[in-house]
Formats: structure tokens, sequence, C-alpha cells
């Protein structure tokens, strides 16, 4: 079962958090993912994850800010790293930040589900 | 001053053990007044916030808030005043109804705006269980994190109105003071410890060392008081051997008297034979003469010459038994004092008391006198020597009917300053394996009666001891030799 606290725990739990969530939810290995900075100095040690230059071969976006997007990356599904951008962005279905120095997730149901995206049962709890 | 040393060392020990006892519970005691005093700090400061949040929130603290963008803005900045580097998260959070399983943020003190939660921003803690019993009990928690870094503590404290928990007061903190505080006595405990152990290791090495010390100084005074007893063994031993010397030596001399006199009694038995037959011949010449003068007497045909002539052929016969007796006698009187004599004259005195004897046995004996020797000594035991070597050819003849020339040989030489008395006998000689034991003392080959079998060790020991010379024997073909050897000086 997944938890935080366990992912919290180990010493890459950033790295591990993305690569255990974000395969449950697309149901796939080997993701093609387009990435902000931030989270490319996280991912880029990542075997299961193949970040892509252009957005326009990604299946998702991880990050934050993009400022270099066309416009068929703009429907793209978008895993925030803030709780911010998880607000505003309305294709984020999902966030992963830091609050008070404890690791926070958080999902939105309907992005989701327009993605056609399942979430794992062990997720739902932090979802809204 | 062994045992002193140990007893100061095993006190020291027991003083260091106290010590440390001491200063480990006074370490606990400090550590946990530091924690209880953070604890009583953040209580009050939590109070304190508490009353002033229901001070300005008089309805629902979640409403007015939400409602009132500066009456936040105001409790935030209150919220702030109070963070340090050891306070470092003060915030507020509740829940929007009690079966809700997330909470929400109300108030923030972050003073960075990048770090700081939004108003009704979704919080999910990380150890729930204890931000729920806080709505239940009603009562403020606090719990340590073991993964955070900055944080150590994290302290709860309910909002309390109408009985019912409208929110929580998280207020995060590090141990960062207690932690040094706790590290240098943790240093200054280990510091202790090796101490400690190095006294403990130290007093055992120089334990042992004692004990080996002690072990070797036992063994060393073991020794010693054998040397002593084996020193003192030696000494009654030192101091008793003279006497045991000179009793041995009283023993060997009475021994050896006993001997010579044993000997001496057998050779008079001997001589008194020999004086028997001496005396046998002029006995009978007086016995003849004395009947015939009482014949001629009775006869009336005594004459004066006659008389005479018989008269003095009875003294003259009677001297030479006097004559013989005194011989006799001087042979069988010890000599007590050395006394000058010749070697010829003293075989003379021998030949005079054994002549007949030898004449009855058959015996031929022959004397070469080579050199006239004088030696000044006891005479006595030299002829004792010659007679009993003579007296044991004599006997060993007797064995031999068969041989007709029954032949001593007695020579009187002389060799390297030295004088020598040979006596050779053609009496078959002795058989070669006891030719090393007849020197032995009571060895014979005599029939039991016969011989005493001290005569040859007697005469070996008169030689060596009172001529410093030797006895010596040569076996021959049909006989033997015996070699006086007599020291001429001595």
């Amino acid at each position: 079962m997944f938890t935080i606290t366990s992912v919290f725990s180990s010493a890459n739990y950033e790295l591990n958090l993305y690569e255990k969530v974000i395969p449950a939810i697309f149901k796939q290995n080997n993701l093609k993912i387009y990435v902000d900075e931030d989270a490319k100095e996280i991912l880029k040690y990542s075997k299961i994850f193949t970040i892509v230059e252009n957005c326009d071969n990604a299946l998702l976006l991880i990050g934050d800010s993009f400022p270099n997007m066309t416009k068929g990356c703009l429907k793209k599904p978008v895993f925030s790293s803030s709780y911010e951008s998880f607000m505003i962005n309305k294709n984020s279905f999902g966030a992963f930040y830091w609050r008070k120095s404890r690791p926070q997730i958080k999902f939105k149901s309907k992005v989701i589900h327009r993605y056609n995206l399942t979430l794992p049962k062990s997720l739902k709890r932090f979802s809204k | 001053m062994t045992k002193i040393f140990n007893l100061i060392a095993v006190f020291l020990i027991f003083i260091l053990f106290g010590v440390y006892t001491f200063f480990k519970e006074t370490r606990n005691e400090v550590i946990d007044t530091i924690h209880n005093n953070q604890i009583t700090y953040v209580k009050e400061v939590s109070k304190n916030l508490s009353d002033e949040i229901l001070f300005y929130c008089k309805d629902d603290i979640y409403n007015d808030l939400k409602n009132d963008s500066k009456l936040r803005a105001i409790l935030n900045f209150h919220l702030q005043s109070f963070i340090t580097s050891q306070y470092k998260y003060i915030y507020v959070i509740d829940k929007e109804s009690e079966k809700s399983q997330d909470f929400r943020f109300l108030l923030d003190g972050a003073k960075k705006i990048k770090e700081r939660s939004f108003f009704n921003e979704d919080y999910t803690p990380l150890v729930m269980d204890m931000y729920n019993k806080v709505y239940k009990t009603k009562k403020e928690q606090y719990f340590k994190h073991k993964n955070m870094k900055s944080v150590s503590i994290t302290h709860l404290y309910p909002i309390v109105k109408d009985d019912k928990v409208k929110a929580i007061i998280v207020i995060d903190f590090s141990l960062k003071e207690q932690e040094i505080i706790n590290r240098s006595l943790e240093h200054f405990n280990n510091v202790f410890i090796t101490i400690l152990a190095l006294f403990i290791i130290v007093f055992i090495i120089i334990l042992w060392f004692s004990y080996m010390d002690k072990k070797r100084e036992e063994e060393k005074k073991k020794i010693y008081n054998e040397l002593l007893e084996t020193s003192e063994e030696l000494k009654n031993l030192n101091d008793t051997l003279e006497v045991k010397i000179a009793q041995e030596v009283e023993k060997n001399h009475q021994k050896d008297q006993a001997m010579l006199q044993y000997t001496k009694q057998a050779q008079m038995g001997e001589m008194i034979s020999m004086i028997a037959h001496q005396w046998r011949q002029p006995l009978n010449a007086i016995s003849a003469t004395s009947i015939n003068l009482s014949l001629l007497d009775s006869m009336q045909m005594l004459e004066g010459d006659k008389l005479q002539i018989d008269s003095n052929f009875i003294q003259h016969q009677c001297q030479k038994m006097s004559e013989t007796i005194d011989t006799f006698m001087n042979f069988v009187k010890p000599t007590k004092e050395a006394t000058e004599f010749s070697l010829s004259n003293s075989i003379d005195s021998i030949m005079l008391i054994l002549g007949t004897q030898f004449q009855i046995h058959g015996i031929e004996i022959n004397i070469d006198k080579k050199k006239e020797i004088n030696l000044i000594a006891y005479k006595d035991l030299l002829e004792q020597v010659v007679i009993n070597i003579l007296t044991n050819a004599r006997d060993a003849f007797e064995e031999q009917e068969n041989n007709d020339n029954k032949l001593i040989s007695i020579t009187i030489d002389e060799e390297d300053d030295k004088a020598i008395i040979f006596i050779e006998d053609n009496a078959g000689g002795i058989p070669e394996h006891i030719q090393d034991k007849i020197f032995n003392p009571y060895f014979t080959t005599k029939e039991q009666g016969k011989g005493t079998g001290i005569g040859l060790y007697m005469s070996l020991d008169i030689i060596q001891k009172s001529f410093h010379g030797n006895l010596e024997f040569y076996p021959t073909k049909n006989g033997s030799i015996f070699k006086i050897i007599l020291a001429k000086k001595f």
C-alpha cells in the first residue's frame, strides 16, 4: 500500500514518489515527460521516465512553469510541484509539494476523469 | 604495600563509578529540565495566542478569518513575532467538520511568502492520529519527529470555545540547543567512560603484575627456605662428618685388629703344632738319654764321664728347646715400634719355624738372597705376611699327592729403590676365574674349618698400610708367584 511516510523516509523520496505515483495513474512504464527546470533536477536520474525536449512528444508535463509551450501542449495533463500551480492550472490532475517540511500530495478527481485516467485506491484519500 | 595499593585502586574505582552515576543522573536531569522548560514556554505562547485568536474571532474562527483579510494579516503578524531559528513554524489549522479527514490552514506565521500557506489550503499532517486526538481529548499534545531535519518536536494546542475544539495551534520547534548540550554531555560521558575503562585496564594489568610478583616472591621464599634447610642439613652433616669418619676409621681399625688377631690366633695354632714337631726330637733324645742313664745307674755301670757327657747333651737339647720357644715367642710377640731388621734374617727365622714342617711335607725350600737389605719397619707384620703365603703354598701342595718335585723359591731382591720378595711355588696355581678374587675378604677355596678367607686380604692390607708397598699375584705354568713390594724409606 502506498503511504506518504514510506516514501518520505527513503533517501531519494521525491524521485521515488514520482516513479511510484505517475506510472500507477497512467498504468504504463517508460513514460515520456516534459519537465521544468526544478523537476528536471529530480527526474533526470529516473530509469522510468524519459525527459523529452519537445513537449509535443511528451505524455504529460511535470512542474510549475513551462514558458515555451506549443498549443498542443496546453491540453496535456500536468502534475504540479506547488499548491498554487495545482489550484490555478485547469489541466493539473495532481501535485506534490512541501509544506512546513512535510510532503503533500493532492489529486483532482475531475481532471483525472477528464483524461481518462484512474487513481489507484491507495491514493484516493488524497483526491478532492 | 601491594594490599594498600589494591585497596586504594578498588576505592578509586568505586568513587569513579559513583561520580559516573551521579553525572549520568545530572545529565538526564539537565536534559529533562531543558525539555520541560521548552514545553512550558511553548504551552504559554500557545495559550496566549489562543486567547488572542478567541478575542478577535468572536463568532466562528474560520468564517471570521475568511471574511476579514486584515484580521488574518494581524494574527499572522502576531504568529510571526514568535518565530525564531528554534521555533520554526507556528500556524493554525482546523477541520471543516470533526468527521473530515483533511485539515486546512487558517493562519501561518511564516516570514517568507513562498513558505507561507494559503488560507483554506488543504493540509495533510504526517501523524494524523495525534491531531485527531487533540480534537477528541481537547488537550494539548506533543510528539517527537525522527525523520524531519529542522523540526524535532511538534506541539499541538487546542483552541477551545463552547467546550469544542475550534482549531489547533501548531508550533514546530527544534531541540538544537538541547542537542548541543546533550552532545557535549555525551562527549564528556564518553571521555569519562574511556578514562574509567583505561583505569580499570591499568588496574587489572597492575593487579596481574602484582599477582605475578607475589607468586615470584613466594617461589623465591620457598627456594630460599629449601636452601636454608639444605644448608642446615649440610652444616649438620659437616659437623657430624668428622666424628663419623673418626668413628668409621676406628671401627675399621678395630676390625683390622680383630682380623689380625684372628689370623694370629690361627697361626698360633699352627705354631703350637710346629713347636710340638720341633720339640719331639729333642724330647725323644732327652728321654732316651735319661732312660739310658737310669739303666746304666741301675746296673752300676754309670761312669762319671758318661754322666757328664749325657748331662751336657740333655742341657744342650733343653737349650735348643728354649731357643725354639724364644724364636716362637719373638714371632708371636707383637712389635710395638718399628725396628731395623734384615730381610735375610727375617726369612731365616721364618724357616726356623716352618722348615721342619716343610721337610715333613716333602717341600724343598730354595732361598736366593740377591741383595742384603735392611728395613726399618714392623718385622712381625712382614713375617706374618710371608708365613701366610708360605702356609697357603704348603696347603696347596697337600692336595697334590703325585707331585714329586714340590718346590718353593724365595728370592730377595731390589727394584727401583724398593725391596722385593718373590715367593714362587709349583703347587698347581689358582684357577683363572677366581684369580681376581683372592685378595677379597672371606674368600677361600679351602675346606670348611681350614681357611678363614682373610689371609691374603690382611696381607695386602698390611703391605699397603704398614710398608707403603704392594702385594701382587702372577700365575705361572704350574703355580703362582707372589711379589711383595716394600718401600725402603717411608
